[in-house]
């Protein structure tokens, strides 16, 4: 396979749209740290230091799963330019390279946004008590949860009405957050916990944030089985797809 | 026959150079096994070998707190070798005892099977009496003392300790001039440093000066454990710094992070070269996080000291009694090196916290577990060389000459003469002045006491004088070497000189 969505991932990082969204997202982290970072006077009385890394890496995936299911799903503006239907159309590459690369582009993408996150997740995880380096694990979970969100993404991007595409990508944003609530015992297997947990979090409203090792070896097994599952199904819509609609000229 | 005869020495060389387990502990508290509470005294710990050489790790914990509140420990560590075939003594200076827990030894040595556990017990109703020690040959004391006054004589050198502080555990000592003259340089020297300090320490000629009730009274057992301070003042450490960045400094860095990404993502065209940009750029910034990130955790530290310096006029030596407060935000082990001049350091007791962990001193290096978001305390007594030079003239008027050739600023001193007091201002590192002060001048009443008494030192530390100069050291005098760790202190010490004689 022809590393085609380099191309595109060199396209994102050099759209100024883009730009807009990073510098938005880094200043927007920045304010929230600048925020709660502790006081340098000790006041006796009122001292606290607050668990920085729980706001920060939350908020952070928050943002994060969300714009990996706007990009995958082309329901960014900036996206539109990219639309899987159009690759299907006019790239001379087969279906299955055309999904597959859309992944990794997207996958890249969200992996470099994470790593330029990194000086201000390093300085809100030192400055959070209870002290306990957790960076590690956040972005390793971050990136494993953003897996979902992009197959999701690219499964709804098959859809070509754009409304019944935007209202997929969002129904499948919030059910991610809410399922935890609707069915506790899925709690330890959805991306919330897991997040809530790399950020020393004991408890969310109603839920006991439990993550241990044997609920990781499930997460990942299955969010890569599944992520792929998704991929093929898009694989699979995007073939009929083409097969109702043949009289398209394409290169190949 | 050789051959026997060679095997027999043989075996007697690895008999010999190998431990029989016979090594014998014997701890004594006090001298000659007597001393009085509230006060310093020692503790003797004599190791008797009887084998081959050996190596055994000594722990003694002094424990102060309240029954079911908590407590503070300190765990005092040594490994020491003894020699075959000899006997070794370890004197141990121990800060003022609280009588609700005794005191622990721990003797241990694997390659001599010693495992010797000791907890020295005491009756309180003994070590309340006051102690009166005659070294040499006793003689008749023309005092009246109370019935329940222990007068001890002691006429074997080796019951004396050789820490000049451990002598406070007695309310007098008198000392026959014969043997005075058999004690060794070391001994001479901690009995004058005690008669310097504390004037408790008399030979039988100067009885005839001191008068015929000294008034000696059995101490009070006090409910809360004996401390520097009646309460921990937390000014001293309220509304410090903290040495780590603050929010502009962080608002500062993450924003010319954000303004290099943009920069780099506008005017570098090429995809190659925008990777290695990004990547350098971003190696930079993550390692300068990562760097303020350890810099956060270790400079989260404020401390404060507070002290009494006592300057004795006649030798440039002074007595510190330094109290330390210490807070961090996090759980973390403070070490820090302790200086030669710093005779003991122990962890008080002044509020009921659980879970706070032992101070551990352990080869002139001392380990303080702090709590997250708890504060502990330290505090310490050293003798400092402070070349003060002060010369005071009575005449029709006081002529008082200060020469301050120490490392310190001292401010705001003041003359007190007879509880009245002559304000005299600052006097600067390696500056010398002169004053003269008409008695009509004084104030009505000195301030002295009620400073003292906002400064919650306890009425036993500091000595009574009729006429002295006392000032203020703003600047840290107890020099701990915390490792690792930026941190700021406040200081405020008071610094006492005397000028006459007092009895």
């Amino acid at each position: 396979m022809i590393l085609w969505w380099t191309k595109e991932l060199e396209l994102r990082l050099k759209s100024k749209r883009y730009i807009k969204i990073e510098i938005t997202i880094i200043l927007f982290l920045t304010l929230l740290l600048v925020l709660f970072w502790p006081d340098s006077t000790l006041n006796v009385k009122t001292f606290n230091i607050s668990n920085l890394s729980l706001v920060n890496f939350t908020l952070q995936a928050l943002i994060i799963f969300y714009l990996s299911s706007l990009i995958a799903s082309g329901n960014l503006l900036a996206e539109k330019e990219f639309k899987i239907f159009d690759l299907v159309k006019y790239a001379p590459e087969k279906i299955w390279n055309i999904v597959l690369g859309k992944f990794l582009s997207v996958f890249s993408y969200i992996l470099i946004l994470v790593i330029l996150l990194l000086p201000i997740n390093i300085l809100a995880n030192y400055a959070s008590s209870p002290f306990e380096i957790r960076i590690y694990y956040f972005t390793f979970l971050v990136l494993l949860d953003s897996l979902i969100f992009i197959s999701f993404g690219i499964l709804w991007s098959t859809i070509y009405n754009p409304t019944l595409n935007w209202t997929a990508h969002w129904l499948n944003y919030l059910l991610f957050l809410f399922l935890p609530f609707l069915i506790p015992i899925l709690n330890p297997y959805l991306p919330l916990n897991n997040i809530l947990w790399a950020g020393m979090a004991q408890r969310i409203l109603s839920l006991d944030v439990v993550f241990e090792f044997s609920h990781f070896l499930t997460v990942f097994f299955s969010y890569l089985s599944l992520s792929s599952l998704l991929l093929f199904i898009s694989q699979l819509k995007l073939k009929s797809w083409r097969k109702n609609n043949e009289n398209f000229s394409r290169n190949k | 026959m050789r051959k026997l005869l060679l095997f027999i020495f043989i075996f007697l060389i690895i008999f010999s150079s190998r431990s029989l387990g016979e090594v014998e502990v014997r701890s004594v508290l006090g001298i000659s096994g007597e001393w009085k509470i509230n006060r310093w005294c020692p503790l003797f710990i004599h190791f008797k070998n009887l084998g081959g050489k050996v190596k055994v790790d000594l722990e003694i914990l002094f424990t102060q707190g309240l029954r079911f509140a908590g407590n503070s420990k300190t765990i005092y560590k040594q490994t020491l070798e003894i020699p075959s075939l000899s006997t070794r003594t370890i004197e141990i200076l121990l800060p003022p005892i609280d009588f609700r827990y005794p005191i622990e030894i721990k003797a241990i040595s694997k390659e001599a099977n010693l495992d010797y556990i000791e907890k020295i017990e005491f009756n309180i109703e003994k070590v309340i009496l006051p102690l009166v020690f005659i070294l040499g040959e006793k003689k008749d004391l023309p005092f009246s003392f109370s019935p329940k006054t222990r007068i001890i004589n002691i006429i074997n050198e080796k019951l004396l300790p050789i820490n000049y502080k451990s002598y406070d555990s007695a309310d007098y000592i008198f000392i026959d001039y014969n043997f005075w003259q058999t004690l060794s340089p070391s001994k001479k020297n901690a009995l004058r440093l005690f008669r310097i300090f504390e004037r408790r320490v008399f030979f039988f000629e100067e009885i005839k000066n001191l008068p015929k009730n000294l008034n000696l009274i059995s101490s009070k057992i006090q409910f809360f454990p004996p401390t520097f301070l009646e309460s921990p003042d937390l000014y001293l450490i309220d509304m410090q710094s903290f040495s780590y960045p603050n929010r502009l400094q962080i608002l500062i860095f993450l924003s010319f992070y954000s303004f290099s990404l943009y920069l780099l993502k506008r005017l570098i065209k090429s995809f190659k070269y925008l990777i290695l940009s990004l990547f350098l750029s971003l190696s930079f910034f993550i390692i300068l996080s990562f760097l303020i990130g350890f810099k956060f955790k270790q400079d989260s530290l404020i401390v404060g000291e507070k002290g009494i310096v006592y300057l004795s006029p006649e030798k440039e030596i002074a007595e510190i009694y330094s109290h330390l407060i210490f807070f961090s935000p996090y759980k973390r082990d403070l070490v820090f090196s302790i200086q030669p001049n710093i005779l003991q350091i122990y962890q008080p007791f002044y509020q009921p916290k659980r879970n706070i962990g032992p101070l551990k001193i352990e080869e002139k290096k001392g380990v303080l577990s702090l709590e997250k978001n708890k504060i502990s305390y330290l505090e310490a007594l050293s003798l400092v060389l402070l070349p003060i030079r002060v010369s005071y003239e009575n005449k029709d008027f006081i002529k008082i000459r200060v020469e301050n050739n120490s490392e310190y600023n001292i401010e705001n001193l003041i003359f007190t003469f007879e509880n009245r007091d002559f304000y005299l201002g600052d006097l600067k590192k390696g500056e010398t002045k002169t004053w003269n002060v008409n008695l009509k001048n004084l104030e009505k009443e000195s301030s002295f006491s009620s400073v003292i008494s906002k400064w919650k030192i306890k009425n036993g530390i500091i000595k009574e004088e009729e006429i002295f100069i006392w000032g203020k050291i703003k600047e840290s005098l107890i020099k701990l070497d915390i490792e690792k760790t930026k941190y700021n202190i406040r200081a405020e010490n008071i610094i006492i000189l005397p000028l006459l004689r007092g009895g």
